[in-house]
């Protein structure tokens, strides 16, 4: 008996003892445990060289992703240019100029805007070692160009930002006034490398950031020096594609089908609200269907609005001349920069001169609009300029920071407001901005939640 | 088009059962003699069907027969002692004489057994064990029992109402969809509450499946476990929480679902046959909403426009409609009744070393809308065979292939509920009149199928070469693939109803495979210490291993409808996706066992886990348990108490994280450049956690089982406090980073406690009439300890942010905003005359229910007529009724909102954005199911070949209580898919546009040969 218990001791022991080995045995176990991740590289590897082509495109395809939505079509909500027949709730609140920081609105604006930037940055940082000659490589003038673009396109959407760095949470808050003075060093620097390696596309784009930035900062001067070196033909675009859904531009989707939700807002239609048959649409810029229709919350009465002038499908071409404007499509592309807008930059900082004037007039004449009367002058004749970069530029993604500009500026408060068209919705809220949103201060602990 | 369905597991499956079984019959012994006999119940006379006869000491057995009959063939010859075991029963032994090539009878009459503590479980122990042993408590469910009399259709339902503790949180009524299951509340802040679930060891995949429109809420996602055969089952043990689940490891801190299927009996019993036939219907007939508007209302009244209906009638009028049910442009109803059907064939028996069971079946079921319905064929071979008395082998395959189609409903803008309940009487609408959108006619046309095969394959081989020593080892295989198509016809309506793409002819398929590999291997040495000890040693190994690769490709753009390859189109698209996780841990365990009453148990597991990325990340699961069965002490003397087992037990247990959350990694992607070119591109995806570790719950359970009043009562009842330690979280990934998903991480504490009681009782147990009561009941209490990581609370919800993650409070609990009130309650009025909505959130309640009760009763009269009801009760949490705030709001189309007599304050605050109004209780009582089945006598049947037979006639869903007051049934959910954790993961609860839990009227025919 004694024999027998001792023997089944030892057996106990060796069990446990062999199974434990075999686990133990760190190479083994290492092996059965080993699990690949083919659809993702660790952060550590893209300082590659060999990836600085896809590295770049990486900033150019977060823009994209950033572009039409959130920044076009979300952003847009809070101006004059649309209505909108989106039926989910925070959406259509946004167009009421209502945003708070627990809205998915705001995470959405802010999180795709930061990707592109955090992306842009990161690139651009990544090429000063990867590329053999930075300070001549176009590559670093395009890369430190979108990062120049990550900044503004966050300095006109959102009302403050921090910024984290190399795995650093930042919780300094910058307004938004100092998020788009962030982008002028790298737009500088993009300008002077462009410059010596004779890329002008390049330079350009550099030059109308400069611009654009300059002027939400109200530093005319230098808008005029940037905006005077861009050649009017100019044009730096967003591409869209139907290769993929993720190319898609989204725009489509808002204009078409069942579910549509952009419409014309009042401020641009050519007769009263919820009327049909506006027919007589006479410039080619601002052209939408002549009845309206409901959408996807269908409520909205929606004036769909054909391709703008900074959409690759714009044709010119008018209904009251029986033409058929440009539609969207999934690979339509919107235009980032453009020589005209640096043309309305430089009037707008040149103030009411008589170049301005002359600026004005050609396009309204582009748009099939009378000249102004003679000795148009002062506030007249800015709030005439205006009104033509409304329409040049419309749904092109300016709108919001242009009318948080003129505002803050002084110029005036051309926000919608009073009641809107959707009666049971009230009257217009106040956002002129989209805050920080939640998601940012649940991650980032050291970030003062705002109260109420 | 249809995608290819695979038959090749079938035919391998069945053809490898045959060869089996064929090799299993050469070998069979010779017959030295034969046992037969009748088993009975000793009071009531019937026969027990199912029962287990064997001969001690060999491989011999076999199955009572429907008619209590069985045969055991080719016994040695001399004195056998014949053992009859069945669930319920206290086991009998009886000697019986055999005489060569005679046949020896022996009939057992079996009492009753409040509590059996020497029934093998074989969940969360090393091995099977007596229940006496266990220190936990391991409900068990009798599915065979249950399958008998009452309407079940998959595992969901079988699991629904029958165990204290265990919570199956219904999604919706659409067939197909799955359940929350949650067992003792809510133990873990990331979207993986669930157990895991084993089917005769083999681990399986068990949880919410996507598919096309899944994520957003628009279409509900499918359950893995509906792919198991009901009838296949003859158990379930369920073991709740990380005390009793530590030598599972990883993954099983929610606890761990045992399925045990039918086996055949070794012995010389020959086959028996069973095959049922169930024909049913399934209908909606919970209350729905019905839609109104006032002529005279603020919103007609400044838009009349947009009210034509309203125009020339009187102002006073209120014109109503439900185009669900009476479409205003006589299209009819929305909805129909469905069909339903089940087809069971099965058998089972033995030779001399082996055994068997094999069945098949077929399922259909059909949704109330037409684009919903379920076809399940089923095929499952289970073959023992048992060379020697030290060496056993069981091979169980099962194979499964489900079609399911489901329709839009929920959050899609296109549903039909949506669109029915957000109509607007006498308003335009934008397609036909009532209808908020598309018309039931369009959206029923949305075609999403999916096609899933399922394979479980475990081979397990049982050595014992000496009494004192067994071993065990366990291959197991469970692979999923599925094929979930989406098809829209070329549009014709010219308005693009599904969007751009879908009217030009879309084809897209999501074909998900997911295989899951098991190695379980186990071995345990007992000795003799003493007179008075014993000791069981135990030693483990598990590795398991899960595959996932998904593949998708679309097609756009079709030249006819009638081509609809993915090649046919004018643009395709194609993506993939691919992820897998390892586990292995080991255990070791010791049992110390004092006069075969008191017993101790230590055991401890060590994990690793790929998911923690490189790093050797050992993770250390103790437990110790002690069960003493005090009523077979001397001292014991209690009136009218038969047996008492006292037990306590702790342990820990975890829940790994999923695979690479400790990376962080950028992923490819595609971007547009110049000319329409896509090309490659790096997108920062997982913001990752370096020092991520493994959540571990710990829990201590503490009670006892007992049986009294000559086993006619059973109590089991178990007192719960479990803590969740590391606990996993996701937080948001910080958007300032560039990162836009959430990572998990490990904050502080949570706690769960509770009690939970099951009854078994037989108030009336006579040869007339029986009466069988099992009452479920059970508490919990969830809160949420401490976060320790700097957050004061996350909050998220779907609508509103009606959902918090807060210290203090109960995960997931709602909180409600209400207007600003006085000291009286009434709101405060603005300066123009509004209401204005706080900004600060008041808790309202949890999500989760905090009290479950469940009421089964079986009444049987004259040994034929069993009459069977299951009461299910689940209350104390809150449903957000996200769908009663929108139509009060912003369609303005209830009735409430629509009386002339409304106060206009209310009407202020109940068409602002507080959500206070909208948060409900959600407590209901469900009769789950009801039935009356009558067993034929078996004089009706001889000389038609069959030995059993039976009729039911059953019902799912009758009737139902509920202080909910939003749409009908507090049960409907449309996040059934795990949302991003951001939003709330598995918390999220939400009733917006469901169907509602449908009713379902069954008849079934059961025979026996």
């Amino acid at each position: 008996m004694t024999i027998e218990i001792s023997r089944r001791t030892r057996l106990a022991v060796a069990l446990a003892a062999l199974l434990g080995g075999a686990v133990a045995g760190c190479s083994t176990a290492d092996r059965l445990l080993q699990a690949t991740n083919p659809a993702a590289i660790p952060e550590s590897q893209l300082n590659n060289a060999t990836l600085v082509g896809v590295l770049l495109n990486s900033s150019i395809g977060e823009l994209q992703q950033a572009y039409a939505d959130p920044f076009i079509w979300r952003g847009s909500m809070l101006t004059d240019e649309q209505v909108t027949g989106i039926n989910w709730e925070q959406t259509a609140r946004l167009n009421q100029r209502i945003v708070h920081y627990d809205d998915g609105e705001a995470d959405f604006m802010y999180r795709n805007l930061q990707r592109f930037r955090a992306v842009a940055d990161s690139v651009a940082g990544r090429f000063r070692t990867l590329l053999t000659t930075p300070a001549s490589d176009p590559r670093m003038a395009e890369a430190l160009a979108y990062a120049g673009y990550g900044y503004i396109l966050l300095g006109e959407a959102m009302c403050q930002s921090n910024f984290s760095y190399g795995g650093q949470l930042g919780t300094t808050v910058y307004t938004s006034d100092q998020i788009t003075a962030l982008a002028i060093p790298k737009l500088q620097e993009a300008l002077q490398i462009a410059v010596a390696a004779r890329n002008d596309t390049i330079a350009n784009l550099a030059r109308v950031g400069l611009a654009r930035a300059s002027l939400q900062l109200g530093k005319m001067a230098d808008v005029k020096t940037y905006a005077a070196q861009v050649a009017a033909s100019f044009s730096y675009w967003v591409y869209y594609s139907q290769n993929s859904a993720r190319e898609e531009n989204v725009m489509y989707d808002r204009t078409h089908g069942a579910n549509k939700a952009l419409g014309v807002s009042p401020w641009f239609l050519y007769g009263p609200f919820g009327t049909k048959g506006q027919t007589n649409q006479t410039d080619p810029r601002i052209q939408y269907t002549p009845d309206w229709a409901y959408g996807h919350n269908a409520l909205t009465k929606l004036y769909t609005p054909w391709a703008p002038w900074s959409y690759s499908t714009y044709n010119g071409a008018t209904q009251a001349a029986g033409g058929k404007p440009g539609d969207f499509t999934y690979g339509t592309n919107i235009r980032l920069a453009s020589g005209l807008e640096a043309q309305h930059d430089y009037a707008e900082a040149d103030g009411p001169t008589a170049a301005t004037l002359s600026f004005v007039n050609a396009r309204r004449a582009y748009g099939n609009e009378a000249p102004l009367p003679a000795g148009t002058s002062g506030s007249d004749l800015m709030a005439a300029l205006r009104q033509e970069r409304g329409r040049d530029l419309y749904l092109g993604g300016y709108r919001l920071g242009d009318l948080r500009r003129w505002k803050a500026q002084g110029v005036g408060d051309f926000f919608p407001t009073g009641p809107h068209v959707n009666a049971t919705w009230g009257n217009y809220g106040t956002a002129t901005c989209f805050p920080i949103p939640l998601e940012e201060y649940n991650a980032n602990p050291g970030l003062a939640k705002p109260t109420g | 088009m249809a995608p290819p369905v695979r038959h090749r597991a079938a035919l391998v499956l069945g053809s490898t059962a045959l060869v089996l079984l064929a090799t299993a019959a050469g070998l069979a012994a010779q017959s030295s003699g034969s046992i037969h006999g009748r088993v009975t119940d000793a009071v009531t006379g019937r026969a027990l069907a199912g029962a287990q006869v064997y001969v001690k000491g060999t491989r011999l057995g076999a199955l009572a027969g429907s008619d209590g009959g069985y045969i055991i063939r080719d016994v040695p010859t001399g004195a056998q002692v014949v053992r009859v075991e069945d669930l319920g029963f206290k086991p009998v032994e009886q000697t019986v004489p055999v005489a060569t090539a005679a046949a020896a009878a022996a009939d057992f009459a079996l009492s009753q057994e409040a509590i059996a503590l020497d029934e093998m479980v074989v969940t969360g122990t090393a091995g099977a064990t007596a229940r006496r042993v266990v220190g936990n408590t391991v409900s068990t469910v009798q599915a065979s029992q249950i399958t008998a009399v009452a309407p079940v259709e998959n595992v969901q339902q079988m699991l629904t109402a029958r165990a204290p503790g265990v919570v199956l949180m219904s999604n919706a009524g659409t067939i197909g969809a799955s359940s929350r299951v949650r067992i003792r509340g809510a133990g873990t802040l990331n979207a993986n509450t669930s157990p895991v679930v084993y089917v005769d060891g083999v681990r399986v995949l068990s949880g919410t499946q996507d598919g096309y429109n899944t994520s957003g809420g628009l279409v509900q996602g499918t359950s893995a476990l509906d792919a198991i055969n009901p009838n296949d089952i003859q158990s379930i043990e369920v073991i709740k929480g990380p005390a009793a689940a530590t030598l599972y490891g990883a993954d099983a801190a929610g606890g761990v679902i045992q399925i045990i299927t039918k086996k055949g009996r070794t012995g010389g019993e020959g086959v028996h046959w069973d095959a049922s036939l169930e024909q049913g219907n399934v209908d909606w007939t919970v209350s729905h909403p019905t839609n109104f508007t006032w002529c005279g209302a603020p919103q007609v009244v400044a838009s009349p426009g947009n009210y034509p209906g309203c125009a020339n009638v009187p102002a006073s009028t209120i014109l109503q409609q439900d185009p669900l049910l009476h479409d205003p442009s006589g299209h009819g109803s929305s909805l129909r009744t469905g069909g339903q059907q089940d087809l069971n064939l099965s058998a089972r028996g033995g030779g001399a070393n082996y055994n068997f069971y094999i069945s098949g079946e077929h399922n259909f079921e059909d949704g109330v809308f037409v684009n919903n319905y379920s076809h399940r064929n089923t095929a499952r071979a289970n073959f023992g065979f048992v060379p020697s008395e030290k060496l056993n082998f069981q091979v169980n395959m099962a194979y499964a292939q489900q079609h399911l189609q489901l329709p839009l409903n929920d959050n899609a803008s296109n549903g039909i509920l949506r669109n029915a309940y957000r109509g607007q009487p006498g308003a335009t609408a934008p397609w036909s009149a009532g209808w908020r959108g598309l018309p039931s006619w369009i959206g029923n046309t949305y075609d999403n199928e999916t096609r899933e095969e399922r394979t479980t394959l475990g081979l397990t081989a049982n050595y014992q070469p000496v009494s004192w020593w067994k071993s065990h080892l366990t291959f197991g295989m469970d692979k999923n693939d599925r094929v979930n198509q989406e098809i829209f016809a070329i549009d014709t309506t010219g308005r693009a109803p599904f969007g751009g793409d879908a009217a030009k002819g879309e084809v897209n398929q999501f074909m998900p495979m997911e295989h899951f590999w098991s190695v379980d291997a186990g071995s345990s040495v007992s000795r003799t210490l003493s007179a008075a000890f014993s000791d069981e040693i135990s030693a483990g190994l598990q590795y398991n291993k899960r595959q996932y690769h998904e593949r998708e490709v679309n097609g756009i753009g079709f030249v006819a409808n009638q081509l609809n390859l993915i090649s046919s189109a004018a643009i395709t698209r194609a993506g993939e996706t691919v992820t897998e996780q390892s586990s292995l841990g080991i255990f070791l365990q010791d049992m110390v066992g004092w006069r075969d009453r008191l017993y101790a148990t230590g055991a401890v597991r060590v994990d690793n886990n790929s998911a923690f990325g490189d790093q050797v990340n050992l993770v250390v699961y103790p437990k110790a348990s002690l069960s003493y069965v005090i009523s077979d002490e001397s001292f014991f003397h209690i009136p009218a108490v038969d047996q008492l087992k006292l037990r306590a037990a702790w342990g820990r247990a975890g829940r790994a994280p999923n695979p690479f959350s400790a990376d962080r990694t950028w992923s490819g992607q595609v971007a547009t450049t110049f000319g329409d070119v896509s090309v490659n591109q790096l997108e920062p995806s997982a913001y990752g956690n370096p020092d991520l570790k493994a959540e571990t719950g710990d829990e201590i359970e503490a009670g006892f089982e007992s049986s009294l009043l000559q086993n006619r009562l059973g109590i089991d009842f178990t007192y719960y406090h479990q803590r969740t330690l590391n606990a996993l979280m996701a937080i948001p990934d910080p958007r300032s980073a560039g990162f836009t998903a959430s990572h998990l991480t490990n904050v502080g504490e949570i706690a769960n406690q509770g009690v939970e009681l099951a009854l078994t009782a037989t108030p009336i147990y006579t040869r007339l009439l029986q009466w069988d009561a099992n009452v479920s009941f059970a508490t919990n209490a969830n809160k949420l300890v401490r976060f320790g990581t700097g957050q004061s609370e996350i909050f998220f919800g779907a609508f509103a942010n009606v959902q918090k993650m807060k210290e203090g409070y109960p995960l997931g609990g709602f909180w409600a905003t209400d207007v600003v009130r006085d000291a009286s309650g009434k709101p405060v009025l603005n300066s123009s005359g509004g209401v204005q909505v706080s900004s600060t959130q008041t808790y309202v309640g949890p999500s989760i229910p905090t009290r479950q009760i469940g009421l089964a009763n079986t009444v049987t009269v004259l040994g034929n007529l069993k009459l069977f009801a299951n009461l299910d009760y689940q209350g104390g949490h809150y449903q957000w009724c996200a769908i009663c705030s929108i139509r009060t709001r912003i369609d303005r189309n209830t009735q409430q909102i629509n009386d002339p007599n409304l106060d206009p304050v209310q009407y202020k605050v109940l068409t602002s954005l507080q959500t206070r109004t909208w948060i409900m209780p959600a407590d209901f009582i469900k009769l789950r199911e009801l039935s009356v089945t009558y067993m034929i006598p078996g004089r009706y049947l001889r000389g038609a070949g069959v030995s059993g037979a039976s009729l039911s006639l059953g019902a799912r869903n009758l009737w139902m209580w509920t202080r909910y007051k939003g749409t009908g049934d507090p049960e409907a959910n449309f996040y059934s898919v795990a949302q991003s954790a951001t939003s709330g993961g598995d918390y999220t609860s939400i009733d917006y546009d469901s169907v509602p839990m449908l009713r379902r009227l069954t008849a079934t025919l059961r025979l026996s040969f």
